[in-house]
């Protein structure tokens, strides 16, 4: 599953999990609560509104896609840089996504990195929005969890290759 | 844009790799333009080169190109957007991000690209912020198809 490597699927995606929550409660002191258990997606995603991806490369190649509900995106920036914004199609909310995935990421494959000598390195994060987006998963082992917190929720989702 | 990076190397591999797939294509402007790295499109697929460089990929084409390329892709008269499609369109620009790694690799060492993603829908738009950023558009008998490049150097 692996294509070799020794770690099994909750030790590659709980990094991104823990970082998610760590780094979103830091920035805006926003709780998130795991709705359920981690799961594997079957198919390819249906985004929940605005979503940011950052892809990865090193001897674990892929994705980390975190995506959020349009209310919990505007929540977010609105708390994160103290203004009030309409739209996730805002500049400083896709700015304010766009540094959550950078820095969650980061962090996740830092983690990684240091445990597993994976010498990931990292793509600058890509935002994106629309109305019933549908996100390929290219045949990649692609796992999922969803974040709950008082605005709405977050999915995390890591899809992975190995050399 | 940094050196090794230029029009004319662009250009060859984007036709060259459509070519080896039975789609001829051409430069719709002579030159690049720049542009805010804002893309909007029906489909679009996302890719980037990592090493001594970074460049994030855009690939961007409306739904019923993207559907006539698969179809000449699977051997089909005609194909509907589905699961396989986005494979099928995710290796189409595997193919010709790859082939600029490889031609960047004469400049640039340790380079790798990441695994495509493939986003399809009514109207999808992405951005980065990035330091410089590139569009071009070829044309082929099938639709338009633009690639966007944002390169983050060292």
């Amino acid at each position: 599953m692996n294509g070799g490597l020794e770690m099994d699927d909750s030790k590659v995606f709980q990094p991104f999990v823990n970082a998610t929550k760590g780094i979103i409660y830091s920035m805006a002191e926003l709780e998130l609560k795991e709705d359920g258990e981690c799961y594997e997606e079957t198919d390819d995603l249906i985004s929940f509104g605005a979503t940011v991806v950052v892809g990865y490369v090193g001897k674990m190649k892929g994705r980390m896609l975190l995506d959020f509900e349009p209310n919990t995106a505007i929540q977010l920036a609105n708390i994160i840089n103290g203004e009030e914004y309409a739209s996730v199609d805002d500049e400083m909310v896709i700015a304010t996504l766009s540094e959550i995935g950078n820095i969650v990421a980061g962090d996740a494959i830092t983690n990684l990195n240091n445990e597993f000598s994976l010498g990931s390195r990292l793509a600058p994060p890509i935002v994106f929005s629309g109305d019933d987006v549908v996100i390929g998963t290219n045949n990649m082992q692609s796992l999922s969890i969803i974040l709950s917190s008082e605005f709405g929720r977050i999915k995390v989702n890591i899809a992975y290759e190995g050399n | 844009m940094n050196k090794g990076i230029d029009n004319t190397m662009i250009t060859k591999v984007v036709c060259d790799t459509l070519s080896m797939i039975g789609i001829s294509a051409q430069l719709k402007d002579e030159h690049f333009v720049d542009n805010n790295f804002k893309v909007s499109n029906s489909v679009l697929s996302m890719i980037a080169i990592i090493g001594d460089i970074k460049i994030n990929m855009i690939y961007s084409m409306e739904m019923k190109t993207a559907e006539s390329i698969i179809a000449i892709m699977m051997g089909a008269s005609e194909y509907n957007m589905d699961t396989l499609g986005r494979s099928a369109i995710a290796e189409l620009s595997n193919m010709i991000s790859g082939s600029v790694c490889t031609a960047l690799s004469a400049d640039y060492a340790t380079l790798d690209i990441t695994t495509p993603t493939v986003l399809t829908g009514k109207t999808v738009s992405c951005i980065i912020h990035s330091v410089e950023s590139k569009h071009v558009e070829f044309e082929t008998k099938l639709g338009s198809i633009g690639i966007d490049l944002a390169l983050e150097s060292y």
